[in-house]
């Protein structure tokens, strides 16, 4: 499956992303912002990627430019919930660098109209730190109403 | 396992006008009164009772919990009858961000005399004290009125509305979410 915009496209995520992948969990604003606590292996990575290819109730991508083929970040749709016709969204750039740019935001926007027009679901659900605002300013500006605060809710 | 250690035998907890114990196989009828009352389950997740069948189907549920240690729920008796009139529980606990939700029912016949409130305090407390709980949340149907005053009387804070977070008897729900921090009980019981 390939899903395009202008700049990116989205493909599943492959066993070949994983050293990316582990480069954003020892990132130390990555880590901040993602609510990342534990320290992971490649092995660990690699694994994770191959058991979430067989999980029906959810859709992994890579983030790539169309250009360069580059992998810049990846994303989920996961928790898919056919009943409530609902889903979770999380979505993280390889690098801090690499924010700022309009990317994140066009990949969102590929990412709603797969949920909406091609999944069927009714709400696609996020939840973002309270400290990550460029993460906060990128899903209001795709259209993210922000429902309310879950105090307390994570231990980081 | 910190959840098997307090939900291997659920613990007996008494209040002014209640007491919370196991639900038993006894229970079941006492338990269709309300189970297959339409007012009682019109903003709930689960379907009205038709047969005693269905609340028998649930006991067992409960009964399966107690017996595999899971976090499970309390059947509430009223002390002054012997009744049994409800349930409450922890619906979910997450011990590693100390975080859990609590969820309830209750007989129309016991409605409006704040018992719901006197159970949930407690749940509250306990949730604090005894599973080291930072936050404890709780959720209702927008237009489950009840439900939500409880909250409230409980010392919880109105976080806000997920919205069409639920598909229940036909229709996309709209969810209150409250919640109350472990900070906030000696406040509001003050």
């Amino acid at each position: 499956m390939r899903l395009e915009s202008e700049r990116l496209y989205l493909r599943p995520l492959c066993e070949l992303d994983a050293p990316i992948m582990l480069e954003n969990t020892i990132d130390e604003e990555i880590r901040y912002m993602t609510g990342t606590n534990s320290i992971f292996s490649l092995e660990q990575i690699k694994s994770h990627i191959e058991n979430i290819k067989h999980d029906s109730s959810r859709y992994d991508f890579a983030i790539c430019l169309k250009n360069t083929d580059e992998m810049i970040g990846e994303l989920s749709i996961f928790d898919i919930d056919e009943e409530n016709k609902k889903a979770g969204f999380r979505i993280s750039m390889a690098s801090i660098s690499l924010t700022g740019k309009g990317y994140g935001t066009e990949a969102i926007k590929i990412i709603l109209s797969f949920v909406f027009e091609q999944l069927q679901l009714n709400r696609l659900q996020l939840e973002v730190f309270s400290h990550n605002l460029r993460g906060i300013r990128a899903y209001e500006k795709v259209g993210f109403i922000k429902e309310g605060v879950l105090r307390q809710s994570f231990t980081l | 396992m910190e959840i098997e250690k307090i939900y291997g035998d659920l613990p007996i907890i008494e209040t002014e006008r209640l007491i919370l114990r196991k639900v038993t196989i006894e229970d079941i009828e006492d338990m269709h009164l309300y189970g297959s009352d339409e007012e009682v389950s019109k903003y709930v997740t689960w379907n009205t009772h038709e047969t005693i069948s269905d609340t028998k189907g649930f006991v067992e549920f409960v009964l399966d919990k107690y017996e595999n240690k899971q976090v499970s729920p309390w059947g509430i008796e009223y002390k002054e009858n012997g009744k049994f009139i409800g349930t409450i529980d922890f619906v979910w606990w997450q011990p590693n961000h100390k975080t859990a939700e609590i969820g309830y029912v209750i007989s129309k016949d016991y409605w409006g005399e704040g018992l719901t409130t006197e159970v949930a305090k407690d749940i509250i407390k306990f949730g604090f004290e005894k599973m080291d709980l930072v936050r404890i949340q709780a959720r209702c149907d927008v237009e489950n009125i009840g439900s939500a005053r409880v909250m409230e009387k409980a010392g919880m804070s109105f976080e806000g509305i997920i919205r069409k977070g639920i598909f229940v008897k036909g229709k996309h729900r709209d969810l209150k979410i409250y919640s109350i921090l472990k900070e906030e009980l000696y406040l509001n019981n003050t």
